[in-house]
């Protein structure tokens, strides 16, 4: 490899080697998490290694050959660009005569192809590849504002849509009710779970200290669509911890709250708010937008819109540090 | 210190998200580029596939359930089995198709849909991506590689690669590496071309905005096709989004879920880095006429 290609090919190398220090440091540090759901971060591992990889078996063997076109001494092949070379040799218009001239060599003279050209895409893409990537790395904040929030209303998750592997009491209740009934040896009988009971909601979910049930947003948000367990905690005193903004749609008078998760299907560009209302008897206490909060109070239903609801009579709002997994997944 | 959060922030987000999440394909797909380049067989294509072009293209249609490639590995690879023989147009068959008749978006899809006719979406999804890859398909087999393809994709001997035959082992290695870095570097490029304007859509405009293309009757399906293109999602994930509007039609979810894997913002650049801008054009509203007319005819029969 020669030349001008050489230089690109350590370019190229170089712009790589970012890639996968980027997609390792992000991956070591934990960055990850807010951006990715596994298995995906495990791929990103998987791939920065790989890549790696690649840039050293690439670097290490720069100095190699595979062409078999070169003549000794002067290529003809494999040039790709422009070049200046001293030779006779006839034109068409009869005179001989030495001079310098350029031409250009495109890929397919001599062999046909160049082996050996892994970069030929210049500084235009080497800016592409590096300057975004490095940006963003640098400047991301790891999480998303009150804008990206208000954007993606419209595609709120929905209490009928839940998705595969999500942590819900009615989930809870279920996997509760399939071991009674094979401890019970009998499978489905009349003898057996029974209704849904405050006892069977004290074996599913802990409590604090101050004897709130402690549940995530998530379990709270699809008890929307579980009467039995809608029955059982309604007046419960509950608490629960979320990212809070107004519900300035709904309620001029700054009762009423947000609280919040954002749901990640795939990566975080596709983070959707999945949020349960919190309303106090009066304006709420001060707090910071998109701030994290524990919220405690007791446990309502109401219907909206003909659908069922599960709000949060708010008596208190306590700032809490943010976790390190700021998505659900 | 951490940056607060912002619109900025936003952007960049979302950036790093779908660039992180992506790569790994498409380091995937060039390694397999790579090594396509340097050990397959120029003749292994015409032996495999049937000798017939139109089988070809209906066979090749077909491969992505045996040999699933998400939309971001399947451009790299793609241009290396067109190279080795592959007809362009069994090629694009399987490109467009792969990354709808795979067995992870089936079953994610399914899981989308659970209570809402699950497997027949599902099903629906799989059989207009067939034959819109296929009909696509068959019209590419009647051009000119040369109108098709980028001047360069199809350099060499007669316009084919040859077996480099002549190379030892080791020359062969560094070949395929050589080969997988290039095209790493190449689509890599288009990519983050395509997944910066995917950013700024989606940290600058509201989902609400983009939703009401699909919301309104009369424009619901092609409303429906702007937004997959818009958003960029991947086919495993995107029935998730859809799944639960339930003021969209089932013709536009449809219509949602099968376009979008097949031409997005940031497949529109790196189908660039392989074929000509006239024809990538011409597969934007190409493929979005036949996918529109299949939903809507599905939508009437389903009716």
């Amino acid at each position: 490899m020669k030349g001008s290609r050489r230089v690109w090919h350590f370019v190229g190398l170089g712009i790589l080697a970012t890639w996968a220090v980027v997609m390792l440091y992000f991956f070591a540090s934990g960055r990850l998490i807010n951006y990715l759901d596994s298995p995906y971060r495990e791929f990103v591992l998987v791939a920065g290694v790989v890549l790696l990889v690649l840039v050293v078996f690439n670097a290490m063997t720069a100095g190699m050959d595979i062409d078999g076109c070169e003549e000794e001494g002067h290529s003809h092949a494999c040039c790709g660009g422009e070049h200046d070379h001293e030779h006779d040799h006839k034109h068409d218009h009869k005179h001989d005569h030495d001079h310098d001239h350029q031409h250009e060599h495109g890929e397919a003279e001599a062999c046909g192809h160049a082996h050996d050209s892994t970069f030929d895409g210049g500084m235009v893409a080497a800016l592409i590849l590096m300057v975004p990537l490095l940006m963003a790395a640098v400047r991301t904040p790891d999480g998303f504002s009150k804008s990206w929030f208000m954007k993606r209303e419209a595609l709120a998750m929905s209490p009928t849509e839940v998705p595969a592997g999500m942590e819900t009491l009615t989930a809870k209740k279920e996997e509760a009710k399939a071991a009674e009934g094979s401890a019970g040896g009998d499978g489905a009988t009349s003898g057996g779970y029974g209704a849904f009971t405050l006892q069977d909601l004290e074996s599913l979910v802990e409590k604090s200290e101050a004897g709130n049930y402690m549940l995530s947003i998530q379990e709270i948000f699809y008890t929307a669509g579980d009467t039995e367990i809608q029955n059982v905690l309604k007046g419960l005193p509950v608490e629960t911890i979320g990212q809070v903004l107004p519900d300035t749609m709904n309620d001029p008078l700054g009762r009423k709250l947000k609280v919040f998760r954002l749901f990640v299907q795939c990566c975080a560009a596709d983070a959707r708010p999945l949020s349960v209302t919190a309303e106090f008897p009066t304006k709420a206490p001060a707090f910071k937008e998109m701030g994290w909060y524990k919220v405690k109070g007791t446990m309502d239903f109401i219907k909206e819109k003909g659908l069922t609801a599960p709000v949060i009579r708010g008596l208190e709002l306590e700032e809490v540090p943010e976790p390190e997994d700021r998505m659900l997944y | 210190m951490r940056p607060e959060a912002s619109q900025t922030g936003d952007f960049y987000m979302a950036f790093l998200s779908i660039l992180l999440e992506g790569a790994p394909y498409i380091l995937f797909g060039t390694l397999i580029s790579g090594f396509i380049h340097a050990y397959l067989p120029s003749n292994l294509m015409e032996r495999m596939l049937p000798k017939s072009k139109g089988a070809s293209v209906l066979v090749a249609g077909l491969l992505g359930a045996v040999l699933p490639v998400c939309e971001c590995a399947i451009v790299p690879v793609i241009r290396r089995l067109v190279k080795k023989g592959l007809p362009l147009g069994a090629a694009i068959s399987y490109m467009l198709s792969a990354p709808i008749v795979n067995p992870v978006v089936v079953l994610s899809t399914v899981s989308a849909f659970a209570g809402q006719s699950a497997w027949f979406m599902a099903m629906s999804r799989v059989a207009i991506g067939y034959m819109v890859a296929v009909m696509v398909g068959m019209v590419v087999m009647r051009l000119k590689e040369r109108t098709v393809l980028k001047d360069g994709v199809m350099d060499g001997d007669a316009g084919h690669d040859h077996d480099h035959a002549e190379l030892g082992g080791q020359q062969k290695l560094v070949l395929a590496m050589r080969t997988a870095m290039r095209d790493m570097l190449d689509t890599g490029m288009y990519f983050t071309i395509g997944v910066l304007i995917t950013s700024v859509v989606r940290s600058q405009f509201s989902d609400d905005a983009l939703l009401t293309l699909g919301k309104t009757e009369a424009i619901a399906v092609p409303g429906m096709m702007v937004f997959a293109f818009i958003l960029s999602l991947c086919s495993t994930t995107d029935a998730f989004i859809v799944a639960q509007l339930s003021a969209i039609s089932g013709s536009a979810k449809l219509a949602f879920l099968t376009y979008g894997p097949m031409m997005d913002v940031k497949l529109l650049f790196m189908y660039s880095s392989v074929f000509k801008k006239r024809f990538v054009v011409w597969m934007v509203f190409g493929l979005a006429v036949l996918v529109g007319l299949l939903c809507v005819l599905w939508g009437v029969v389903r009716s």
